[in-house]
């Protein structure tokens, strides 16, 4: 084996994390490599100076209040967040930047739609110089289809005005 | 005795008393992992309250597929680094106190700078190294666990845990002789 996969190891090793046969096999190559040994010792000493800050003891009394607000968020009638609709508990459950990345997206989304909508809402007020009947030639159904006499007098009028 | 996943399908069915016995379980590791992330004691009560409570959130969809452990793992490293990337990291005179918590007083001025030192270090590595330092050194997870605590691969952890030891070392020289 050699020593450059034995550094990519040494950890696992120093806890005993690899499997039974690997782990002879860095013990074999241990017992020959004073490098390798030497890099373990480093890793060994890092491991207790770490190890030796003391544990910081678990403030008294946190487990009832994590109980107590577990109780008020999800044993009240008016429980909110069990009744949350799944994509407000989707969103929750995203990390921040996955939340701005996904804002970012919808804002994009809904400036490109209103970007492209602008022409359809400019044609549609051309469209209104004309009424629907007579674009679609429905005018018969009116008062004063086109041809008849309603229709000839109400145009000499327009005229005038 | 019941397994912690069947604890968690218990909670999922609006169970209190199986949740209660989760959060008596692994209230230790999960304050260990927060409190020496984070540095702060506040802070890190915080967060493992909102780390239980969003297990509670998510119990009902809980599946064993993965250990209960490894989920737990996840929710806490992600809201540690989420908080440490908002907050500023502790000033170093925020670790005054630490002499107090040595009995020996002979011991306790040489053990307090050593803790002062080990601090400070951790607080100096990035979130990703700091965390995958914390799991490691503190909680004792494999590079696979870890991987899978922090989304990422065994291999990653693996070059993220050289980066922090060769930091820890520069900063830490003096107490590796």
């Amino acid at each position: 084996m050699r020593c450059e996969t034995m550094e990519q190891g040494l950890d696992a090793y120093r806890t005993k994390g690899l499997a039974p046969q690997i782990q002879a096999q860095f013990e074999r190559h241990l017992a020959d490599c004073r490098s390798c040994r030497e890099t373990l010792a480093r890793l060994e000493r890092l491991a207790i100076l770490l190890g030796s800050d003391p544990a910081p003891p678990v403030p008294q009394g946190m487990a009832g209040r994590i109980m107590a607000e577990a109780r008020r968020q999800f044993q009240t009638p008016q429980s909110v967040d069990r009744k949350l609709p799944s994509l407000l508990r989707w969103w929750q459950s995203l990390t921040l930047p996955m939340q701005a990345a996904a804002a970012v997206v919808l804002a994009v989304g809904l400036a490109a739609g209103a970007w492209m909508g602008r022409d359809t809402g400019q044609g549609s007020s051309l469209a209104t110089s004309t009424t629907p009947s007579k674009e679609y030639s429905f005018d018969y159904l009116s008062e004063a289809p086109a041809g008849s006499l309603v229709d000839a007098y109400l145009r000499l009028t327009l005229a005038q005005n | 005795m019941q397994s912690d996943e069947e604890l968690m399908l218990s909670a999922g069915a609006s169970n209190l008393a199986a949740f209660d016995e989760i959060v008596c379980r692994h209230q230790g590791s999960a304050w260990n992992t927060a409190y020496r992330y984070l540095g702060d004691a506040a802070d890190a009560e915080d967060i493992v309250q909102e780390t239980f409570l969003r297990l509670l959130r998510s119990a009902d969809q809980y599946r064993p597929t993965a250990a209960f452990r490894t989920y737990l793992y996840r929710i806490i490293t992600r809201l540690c680094i989420d908080a440490s990337r908002k907050k500023r990291p502790r000033p170093v005179a925020d670790l005054a106190g630490v002499a107090g918590q040595v009995a020996d007083p002979a011991a306790d001025l040489e053990a307090a700078e050593r803790t002062r030192a080990v601090r400070c270090a951790l607080d100096s590595l990035p979130p990703n190294q700091r965390m995958a330092t914390v799991l490691r050194y503190y909680e004792g997870l494999s590079h696979l666990e870890i991987g899978e605590a922090m989304d990422t691969t065994a291999k990653a952890v693996e070059r993220m845990l050289t980066r922090a030891r060769a930091t820890l070392e520069t900063l830490l020289g003096g107490f590796l002789e």
